[in-house]
């Protein structure tokens, strides 16, 4: 009798790469946009999958790609970012200022975003990498906690925590950022 | 037995408080911001057709590489330095407070007889001198005797920076080589080795003159002196 089990493939070839993809883009997708912005993440994600293409062979088959692949996003997103500041500073010493080096809100205007949108967003950017990734997945996509920890590789009480801290950090933010706009003088709130 | 009761995912009580109100509007913001469109397929087009093979480790190749470079242009580079000076034969070398080995470097000059520095005139010869010994030499140019010029003997005393000992090259007037060597009378100017040859030692100042030639008399002697 042979009971041995079917072997995993040693390296996962480029169908089996774009079906896992494919099952996990909402996950990846809001990964990258936490970790580069919205304006930046499908630069990022395409970027991440050729990368990771050519790293397949230090995937380990039957392990968590999708956590595997939030690593490569999030490597690919600083690259992108860094390269993003150096080429923001080049246009400033050009006096040429890149509107698309901004924010996501400048790079997509039929986007129709309130002044609490942006003030948000403004906070969010202001959490750490790992908080600002546990949020988005909780609150966007609904993961439970366990499911954020697996997929940003930290343990649940941490994710958890992260959450429940960056909630607080963006109320408190948003509170004072209210409470700045209410004390403004009338001359100033007028001016263009 | 006490058991834990499982917390739920949306635990409150972890951090502060929020007004609940406030709390819904940013969540609403969040996913307008970041949640729009996210099941939107990748486009995978741009990726190669297959899965590139895994890449070969090259970076100890080019450690290797640069490593043999480094040790063929060391090797090189002391070759370079061992060899240079007197030419060929390579110019022995000592170090301060050895003996002169003087069979070697009568044979490295007799073959070679190229002077490292040439003093053409009493002025140069003095400066020199002073310069290596610390003792200025006057030289009569008049005396028949052709100074060809100084080769070093090699070994520097760290401390001074000077060894204070050289040959003199020069020719008798009927065309006889000698050398003479100069060193500070505590250096020992080794003369095993030189076999049928004439050795005439004298001083001057603190510094002892060995003169080596075929010749049955010193010819320096009476033309180097201290002015």
């Amino acid at each position: 009798m042979n009971d041995q089990k079917p072997s995993q493939p040693e390296m996962l070839d480029r169908d089996a790469f774009a079906a896992l993809i494919h099952e996990h883009t909402p996950t990846l997708r809001l990964v990258a946009r936490a970790a580069a912005g919205p304006a930046h993440a499908d630069d990022v994600i395409q970027n991440a999958c050729v990368t990771a293409l050519g790293m397949l062979h230090r995937f380990t088959p039957g392990t968590d790609f999708r956590a595997w692949m939030v690593t490569v996003i999030r490597n690919t997103a600083k690259n992108t970012i860094r390269s993003e500041r150096r080429r923001s500073k080049r246009d400033l010493a050009v006096g040429q200022r890149n509107a698309a080096s901004d924010s996501a809100l400048q790079a997509n205007p039929t986007t129709d975003f309130s002044d609490f949108d942006e003030n948000v967003r403004n906070a969010i950017d202001s959490l750490g990498p790992l908080p600002r990734e546990c949020l988005l997945l909780k609150v966007v996509q609904d993961l439970s906690y366990r499911e954020i920890a697996a997929v940003v590789g930290i343990p649940e009480a941490t994710a958890r925590s992260h959450v429940h801290r960056a909630k607080a950090q963006l109320a408190k933010q948003l509170q004072e950022d209210q409470a700045g706009q209410d004390t403004t003088s009338p001359q100033e709130r007028g001016r263009p | 037995m006490n058991t834990q009761p499982q917390q739920p995912d949306d635990l409150p009580g972890i951090g502060p408080e929020i007004d609940p109100a406030l709390d819904a509007r940013i969540e609403d913001s969040i996913r307008r911001t970041f949640g729009a469109d996210l099941n939107r397929p990748i486009d995978l087009s741009a990726l190669p057709a297959e899965a590139p093979p895994p890449p070969t480790f090259r970076f100890p190749r080019a450690v290797m590489g640069i490593s043999a470079m480094a040790a063929v242009l060391l090797l090189s580079m002391t070759v370079f330095i061992a060899t240079r000076g007197t030419g060929s034969p390579p110019a022995p070398t000592i170090v301060p407070g050895q003996p002169v080995n003087a069979a070697r470097f009568y044979t490295a000059a007799m073959t070679d007889f190229e002077p490292e520095i040439v003093c053409d005139t009493p002025e140069k010869f003095a400066d020199y001198t002073d310069e290596a010994f610390d003792l200025a030499l006057a030289a009569d140019f008049d005396a028949g005797v052709e100074l060809i010029g100084w080769i070093g003997l090699g070994a520097y005393d760290k401390a001074s920076g000077k060894s204070r000992r050289r040959g003199l090259l020069a020719r008798s007037q009927s065309g006889e080589r000698v050398i003479a060597f100069f060193a500070p009378a505590d250096v020992e100017v080794n003369l095993d080795g030189l076999g049928d040859v004439n050795t005439h030692r004298w001083t001057i100042g603190d510094l002892t003159v060995t003169e080596v030639s075929n010749l049955p008399a010193p010819i320096l002697q009476s033309v180097i002196t201290t002015p």
